[in-house]
């Protein structure tokens, strides 16, 4: 009986009967995976990074790689007939696009009927197998059976290698000294809150990268060669002169080209072999007074 | 104008059926356990927990108990059998143990309110925590908006233990997460930042017992309803 009211309500093919064709194909069974908790195999990888932060500039990070084995929850489930959840989804966005589609049209043709669409009532004939679909979504919504829950089954990998887990940035602990070397320069610079450098040494590093583009870090610290031309770049738009505001005088001529300035983008992102690959300088009501970071 | 009402057409009818797919829920039927398969561990032993309410809430069984089979790191069977549930348990584990942890009604607080989190990972102590192992734990985006940096207490009638918690955000685009958002703004900026999970430092110098207490009250998800534990049986049945 079911199947031949699917196979009536396929005519009007719509999403709401694609749900059905794909119980008809997919079975009455199915299975659910998900994570369960996954537990440390022990290992935990640490490193320290110097890095450019999303319209902060330099930070320092403390990263920590965990390592964890898998684990996984699978519950079956059996369908009697029909997939009910599917079936809900489906119908609700098939109903609701619908009916904002052609209440908009209603609206429309209320309110100015010079631009009211065209061939309207045919628009509502033509549309009569979506509408049916939508009919049979609810209808099959409100009489399929409730999923059966079957079974679950909780499973870990017990391998000693584990698999790595997501990384952890702290920020370094305030008073946290990073030297930074040049060939015949050193600069020792401090780790204020939050992980940044302390605000009042912040223009002498900048100063001293775009003096020593090829400078390094100290041992224990990670700071890719990749990373060094981004970050005399990010230094120079950060020292860069804000541009001078000129008042044109009405008898002053425009210039051939416009004047060299150094445009610091409100939204620019710099390539980094880091995460944190974009560099937002935000505009300055994003910020609390007196907040410079 | 149009396209205001449009989408408040829209919004209506997608609450509508919202409200309709929030009836959906898992139930049970009669399903005589099998033989417990083979999961590459050794037997441990079967338990069966009884409830009326499993047969119209077995979803809400089922998380809870997968989720504390998970933390106590036990791999197991559920077959979920009218108003049964009957547990195959593997490896070396304490069966009365587990029976207990799984007839436990849960509802443990977390400096004042209801915990229902997942607990993503727990690893042992490490050299850099002061702490007797650290566990991710998921909350309610409010939850763990409303949870400062700092140490808070775990309990249900009376304090369990106190923990300390340290918020981790996720950026867009990144696969890390960071102790503080990438600019000041709260604890989430739609599509650029939000708060993803508390790192809890379970107590310094705490035994193994107590933290898989904490743990379990933190990810161990609330019972409908209190079952009743039919029976244990050690080895094959």
């Amino acid at each position: 009986m079911i199947r031949a009211l699917i196979v009536l309500a396929c005519t009007a093919s719509g999403c709401a009967t694609m749900v059905d064709v794909a119980y008809l194909i997919g079975g009455p069974r199915s299975r659910g995976d998900t994570f369960a908790t996954s537990h440390g195999t022990g290992r935990i990888d640490h490193h320290r990074e110097i890095a450019i932060a999303p319209g902060e500039g330099i930070v320092c990070r403390d990263i920590e790689t965990p390592y964890v084995t898998g684990s996984r929850v699978a519950t079956e489930e059996r369908h009697p007939n029909g997939y009910k959840t599917g079936m809900q989804v489906v119908t609700a966005l098939e109903g609701g696009i619908t009916a904002a589609v052609f209440g908009a049209i209603e609206i429309q043709c209320a309110t100015d009927p010079a631009e009211c669409v065209d061939n309207r009532e045919k628009l509502y004939l033509y549309s009569i197998p979506l509408f049916a679909d939508i009919a049979w979504g609810i209808f099959r919504s409100l009489t399929i059976h409730n999923a059966i829950v079957r079974e679950s089954r909780v499973t870990f990998t017990h391998d000693s290698t584990g698999v790595q887990g997501t990384t952890l940035a702290s920020s370094c602990p305030a008073g946290t000294e990073i030297p930074l070397y040049a060939a015949a320069d050193t600069l020792v610079v401090r780790v204020g809150e939050n992980g940044r450098i302390v605000e009042t040494e912040t223009e002498l590093v900048l100063r001293f990268v775009i003096a020593h583009p090829q400078f390094s870090v100290g041992a224990g610290l990670r700071f890719d060669a990749k990373g060094v031309g981004d970050f005399v770049s990010f230094a120079r738009a950060k020292l860069a002169p804000p541009p001078v505001a000129t008042t044109p005088t009405p008898t002053a001529t425009p210039p051939a080209t416009p004047p060299a300035t150094i445009d610091v983008p409100t939204n620019a992102c710099i390539e980094t072999p880091y995460a944190e690959a974009c560099v937002r300088v935000r505009p300055p009501r994003d910020r609390p007074p007196g907040d410079r970071r | 104008m149009v396209a205001a009402e449009a989408c408040t057409v829209f919004r209506f009818a997608a609450s509508l059926v919202t409200l309709l797919a929030s009836c959906a829920h898992g139930v049970t039927e009669s399903n005589a356990p099998t033989p417990p398969p083979d999961m590459n561990e050794p037997y441990a032993g079967r338990i069966i927990l009884q409830a009326d309410e499993l047969r119209d809430e077995v979803d809400h069984f089922a998380s809870a108990w997968t989720r504390r089979l998970s933390i106590l790191r036990a791999t197991a069977k559920i077959t979920y059998d009218d108003n049964r549930g009957i547990v195959d348990v593997y490896g070396t584990v304490d069966l009365d143990f587990v029976a207990r942890v799984l007839a436990d009604p849960g509802g443990f607080a977390l400096e004042g309110m209801q915990v229902d989190g997942d607990v993503t990972q727990w690893f042992p102590p490490d050299v850099t925590c002061g702490c007797s192992g650290r566990v991710w734990l998921a909350l309610d985006l409010t939850q763990m908006c409303a949870l400062s940096n700092g140490v808070h207490m775990v309990s249900r009638n009376g304090m369990l233990g106190e923990v300390t918690t340290k918020r981790f955000w996720a950026v867009a685009d990144s696969s890390r997460f960071f102790d503080a958002p990438p600019y000041p703004g709260g604890c989430r900026k739609e599509n650029e930042y939000w708060i993803h999970h508390l790192l809890v430092g379970l107590p310094p110098g705490a035994s193994q017992e107590s933290n898989m207490q904490i743990v379990l009250a933190l990810g161990g998800g609330t019972l409908p309803a209190v079952p009743r534990i039919a029976s244990v049986t050690r080895g094959a049945p």
